[in-house]
């Protein structure tokens, strides 16, 4: 199903000729705007820049990407970005939405100004039929657990850091974990940690949890910054090969702890993937080409072998 | 040649000449006064003198070399200002010897024993009682007074001490410490320069006179070749009567405020009557409980026990507004502290106390305002360039002035005057007292406290004398002498003469 | 002291254009504004749109609102930490009441206004009862009052407010979002006040001198207290805007109005020692803020770059103020 989808977006790139009659014509604008400042969506960035080029070069109209990040994690504050953005008349503008409730009226005023709007790493507000890009959160856990499950060899006391305990995305994860693990009766959940999505809270959550359980086997979390806290606290305990931890996501941190040796391997979510193809789709929208309602980008696994 | 020589100085400030050829010579192992009334350029002379403001022209030599030519000179000044001005929070030891490179505690790192050490020989040298150790805040007013005459002493290399009017806060007997001190500098062979307004201070203190008006020296005097009616004839260009009194000429009416056993903080079980048309004075020696008393009367500091009532009607206690809307007003010696509100206007400032009648119906009547500011302008003589000028830019006479204007515009029936001459030259000290009586005339109750037991002489129907927080006696201005008075005020049997 | 009266008598003649266009109140702050204005509608064709223009005067309503009381506040010498948390909690509460509690909308919106103005109230009587300097307390509480906010949410948005109070958050009146004008009507009332009533003198007497307020017999503490009570019913009413605008009522709602009404009333010209400056001056500071924060997006800041841009534009635009005071001074 996936693939028939890839495939008919790549037919309708690769049909650009027809539309490159415009070449004379303005170049096109995206905006793309983030949740917050941080490195994981300068990748989406990379993946949109690179989407950019290569619809100039195929195409002949220059499409030019413009990034636009609020300073805090807060749905006024995005919101008040996505109106100035509106505000400057873009082709399209890329969201990866806070709360698509609280971002509602300002999708809304985009959408009447005719400007083509494509969310991606997270669900528009219902009732709204923007395209989305992404990928299933539990399928992302599914394969960390799982990938745990076999490293233990089917057996071992296990524990799961949770993120922030009311982000979608963080509890949809940590269920996930949860249901994987109950699959198998040798594998015990010993303990569930919150490190509220920062890496001092999640090392010195897990340095208790591996005080209060010697057994521990293996580890896996929810959010991007619990990893890199287990692998710092995994370290300082001197249990490097003793514990199993199995990451998410590939901050730069998480990666050098991967290389190291510390931590496993991690589920990746593809940042580049997905703001390749929040461009194509939004390109498409501004062309008046149909689009697809859900394109999904696919999880990675990321272990040393595949780093070398 | 003298130690320090001035010679034709000149300062102009924009559209005033504030010295106009000055020529000074001050000797070492004298009190050299200077007198004048305010405005006269004792201040602006002074700064001259420490070097922080420049002059026109002139010169000024200090150890026979230019000033001009050698800033450092200025380092053989010691000044120490009117205004206190010490770091309440901080050590009696570290306001001492601040800033401390000047005191020879340079480098990073103070020595905080060395600094006690040293900070209790300036405390015995100036009879300062306090602890090195000690917050300011918690000294006496009179201890920091002499604190910052010690501070001025602890610049290592001072030659010349410049005491802008030290007296004002001190009490007799304070005074007589600070003199004690004076003179034994003065022993040493360092100069001294004394800015006051007091009379007898300056009599029993100087060696010499420079007399200043308008910016203009009019006179050098040795101190033992002028009577006061010929230095207060050179500072006014005219005569003041010293004799004169402002006794109001009608009979008190009918009783207006009865303070019943009333205690609290500082004062203990005071009972007195106030009548319309009388000027009731107020004896004591500073920390009698004088102040405590009239603010706990007036409600600022809650009383403990007691009663008060006005006008035939109980008043609540420690509240202001109840008083102040029952019609008495308190005229706070603290004029910075408890007087002008310093970021506004002069217009502000005299509208604030009468905005019953600018806005009785909620909103303040421009033109109304402006009416009654500018009688009260006109009336007390209020020196400003606009009313719309923020009042901290003006002298401390018009600021007061001012402040009496607003309290006026009111029309109390109760009037406190907490020290309202302090600070003030003979001539604006004549015009309070007449203030004062010909509202007594109109049947306004006067209470006056005052630490100049002959001005309370010359204004005070009756005086009643505080002693250690409780009223010790009530005499009748007319027949009765000053020892009584004093012994009164000094507490029991303790008879001196000390007025 | 001799000087200061010769030059007081003998300025007046004296008083050049300069000097007295340096004494006119909001000059600087008006003109910083005008120029970050002109200088925006140079740097983007997309400023000077309707739709831009809506977008900042709606952003400045919510902060201006807080601002209003922020700088009543300083200018009688408090200041209130608590007010974001405050507006954060009402809008959150009143969330509570229109869509679990299924009240009237308009019952809940005048309960969260009373709540509001009670949550200062109660800021305001700590201070006074318990002598407490303002700064330290209203820390304190704002996490009370932000701490609640979270008890009843679990950090969780509620959603599905009632149209009818959306419609204040969204509609406009005479192409004017509605929220601007209920600032422009507040700013206009409390501006009255200042100025004209007996209120107003007592505010700035008690911000330049307590001792002195108190002592010419203004009731301090009743006042403070009221204050303190005016300037949450002003946070609540933001607080309560911004739940119509957003349909949502966010726990996070408050957070971003803690520090820039400060800024904004300084860059107006309000001391924080207390007594100077006014509640219009206050505001502008806010749009100059806004307008910054505007023209960084539209212009394209780089997201990296944008915190240190805008508060660099926000120290150059307090230095222009007071430089241009003396510039003129010495001119005069």
């Amino acid at each position: 199903m996936k693939k028939l989808l890839l495939a008919s977006i790549l037919a309708a790139v690769v049909a650009g000729p027809t539309v490159a009659a415009a070449q004379d014509q303005d170049p096109l604008r995206f905006v793309i705007v983030p949740k917050v400042v941080h490195p994981w969506f300068d990748l989406v960035n990379d993946g949109a820049k690179e989407a950019a080029k290569m619809l100039t070069e195929t195409t002949g109209r220059e499409v030019q990407i413009e990034y636009r990040a609020p300073q805090k994690a807060d749905v006024i504050e995005q919101n008040d970005i996505i109106s100035r953005s509106i505000a400057t008349q873009p082709d399209g503008i890329l969201v990866d939405l806070l709360d698509g409730k609280g971002n509602r009226v300002v999708l809304e005023e985009a959408v009447d100004q005719g400007i083509p709007v494509t969310v991606f790493d997270s669900v528009p507000p219902e009732g709204m039929a923007l395209t989305s890009i992404g990928n299933d959160f539990c399928e992302q856990a599914n394969i960390a657990s799982e990938r745990l499950v076999k490293l233990l060899g089917g057996k071992g006391e296990v524990a799961i850091m949770m993120g922030v305990p009311t982000a979608p995305n963080h509890a949809i994860r940590a269920e996930c974990h949860k249901k994987t693990f109950e699959k198998y009766p040798d594998i015990k959940l010993v303990a569930t940690g919150i490190d509220n999505d920062s890496i001092e809270t999640a090392q010195k959550q897990a340095a208790a949890i591996m005080q209060a359980n010697p057994n521990l086997k293996g580890w896996v979390a929810c959010d991007a910054a619990g990893p890199i806290g287990i692998g710092q606290a995994i370290k300082e305990a001197g249990k490097v090969g003793d514990v199993i931890h199995v990451g998410l996501d590939n901050l730069p941190d998480l990666l050098a702890l991967i290389k190291e040796g510390v931590v496993d391997s991690s589920s990746s979510t593809k940042p580049e993937m997905q703001g390749y193809w929040a461009v194509i789709a939004t390109w498409q929208k501004a062309m008046g080409k149909p689009v697809p309602k859900y394109i999904d980008t696919g999880i990675a696994i990321i272990t040393k072998e595949s780093l070398e | 040649m003298a130690f320090l020589r001035v010679q034709g100085i000149r300062k102009e400030f924009p559209g005033v000449v504030a010295l106009d050829n000055v020529d000074l010579e001050i000797e070492r192992g004298t009190v050299h006064v200077f007198a004048g009334e305010n405005g006269a350029g004792k201040s602006t002379l002074i700064r001259a003198l420490t070097g922080i403001m420049p002059v026109d022209s002139g010169t000024i030599h200090i150890d026979g070399r230019d000033t001009a030519e050698d800033k450092s000179l200025f380092d053989l000044v010691a000044y120490v200002p009117q205004e206190l001005n010490v770091f309440p929070h901080m050590s009696v030891a570290e306001n001492l010897f601040m800033p401390f490179d000047k005191s020879g505690f340079g480098g990073a790192v103070l020595s905080g024993s060395r600094m006690t050490r040293e900070a209790q020989e300036y405390l015995d040298r100036f009879d300062i009682h306090a602890r090195p150790d000690q917050a300011v805040g918690s000294i006496a007013v009179s201890d920091r007074q002499l604190l910052q005459i010690a501070r001025a002493a602890t610049k290592k290399s001072f030659q010349i001490l410049i005491l802008d009017e030290p007296t004002t806060s001190l009490t007799t007997k304070e005074i007589e410490r600070l003199f004690k001190i004076i003179r034994q500098l003065r022993d040493e062979g360092k100069a001294i320069v004394f800015v006051s307004h007091k009379m007898d201070e300056i009599f029993e203190i100087g060696t010499t006179v420079t007399v200043l008006r308008n910016g203009q020296t009019v006179g050098h005097r040795a101190m033992d070749e002028v009577t006061e009616p010929e230095l207060i004839r050179m500072m006014s260009g005219g005569e003041i009567r010293l004799d004169q009194t402002f006794l109001p000429e009608t009979e008190p009416g009918e009783p207006i405020l009865t303070v019943e056993h009333l205690s609290g903080r500082g004062f203990t079980d005071a009972s007195f009557t106030l009548r319309r048309g009388e000027i009731l004075g107020f004896a004591g020696l500073i920390g009698a409980g004088r102040s405590e008393l009239m603010q706990g009367v007036f409600g600022y500091k809650k009383p403990k026990h007691g009663r008060i009532v006005l006008k035939g009607e109980e008043l609540r206690l420690g509240s202001p507004a109840a008083s102040v809307a029952g019609g008495v007003l308190y005229l706070s010696e603290e004029r910075k502290l408890h007087g002008i509100l310093p970021t506004l206007s002069v217009r502000e400032n005299i509208g604030i106390s009468v905005l019953d009648q600018t806005a009785p119906s909620g909103v303040i009547s421009g033109s109304r305002e402006r009416s009654i500011v500018g009688s009260v302008i006109d009336d007390y003589d209020i020196k400003t360039s606009s009313w719309e000028k923020k009042i901290m830019f003006l002298s401390g006479g018009n600021q007061q002035k001012a402040i009496i204007g607003r309290a006026m515009a009111r029309r109390p029936d109760v009037l406190i005057f907490d020290e309202p001459t302090r600070g003030i030259d003979v001539r604006n000290k004549v015009e309070i007292y007449k203030i004062m009586k010909s509202l007594a005339e109109e049947g306004v109750g006067i209470i006056m406290i005052s630490s100049e037991l002959a001005e309370l002489k010359r204004c005070a129907t009756r005086i009643i004398t505080m002693h250690d927080g409780e009223i010790s006696g009530e005499f009748d201005t007319m027949t009765t002498d000053a020892d009584t008075l004093v012994s009164a005020i000094i507490g029991s049997g303790e008879l001196r003469h000390v007025v | 002291m001799s000087s200061e009266v010769a030059a007081e008598t003998a300025s007046p003649a004296k008083r050049t254009l300069a000097s007295r266009i340096a004494a006119v109140p909001l000059l600087g702050v008006f003109t910083a504004l005008v120029v970050i204005f002109v200088v925006s509608c140079m740097l983007s064709p997309h400023f000077l749109t309707p739709y831009n223009m809506t977008i900042i005067s709606r952003t400045l309503a919510f902060v201006g609102l807080v601002t209003l009381g922020q700088s009543m506040l300083m200018i009688l010498g408090e200041l209130d930490l608590s007010l974001g948390a405050i507006a954060g909690l009402c809008g959150v509460v009143g969330g509570i009441m229109m869509v679990q509690m299924g009240w009237n909308p308009w019952l809940s919106f005048a309960l969260c206004l009373a709540l509001g103005t009670f949550c200062g109230m109660f800021n305001g009587f700590l201070v006074v009862a318990l002598r407490l300097h303002s700064l330290v307390l209203t820390i304190g509480m704002a996490g009370v009052y932000g701490g609640a906010n979270l008890v009843a949410t679990k950090g969780v948005a509620i959603t599905g407010i009632p149209d009818a109070i959306r419609v204040l958050g969204n509609s406009k009146l005479y192409g004017v979002p509605v929220p601007f004008v209920i600032l422009v009507v507040a700013l206009i009332v409390i501006t009255f006040m200042a100025v004209k009533t007996p209120f107003g003198r007592y505010l700035y007497a008690i911000g330049n001198n307590p001792p002195a307020a108190r002592m010419l017999g203004i009731r301090v503490d009743t006042i403070r207290v009221l204050v303190f009570a005016a300037a949450g019913f002003l946070s609540a009413l933001a607080g309560m805007l911004m739940v119509a605008r957003l349909g949502t009522a966010q726990p996070s709602i408050g957070e971003g109005w803690v520090l820039a009404p400060i800024a904004a009333s300084v860059i107006g010209g309000v001391a924080t020692t207390g007594g100077v400056g006014s509640p219009i001056g206050a505001i502008l500071g806010a749009a100059i803020i806004g307008i910054i924060e505007n023209i960084i997006v539209l212009f394209g800041v780089s997201p990296y770059w944008q915190s240190m841009v805008s508060g660099a534009i926000v120290v150059l635009a307090i230095s222009f103020d007071s430089i241009s005071r003396r510039y003129l001074r010495r001119e005069g």
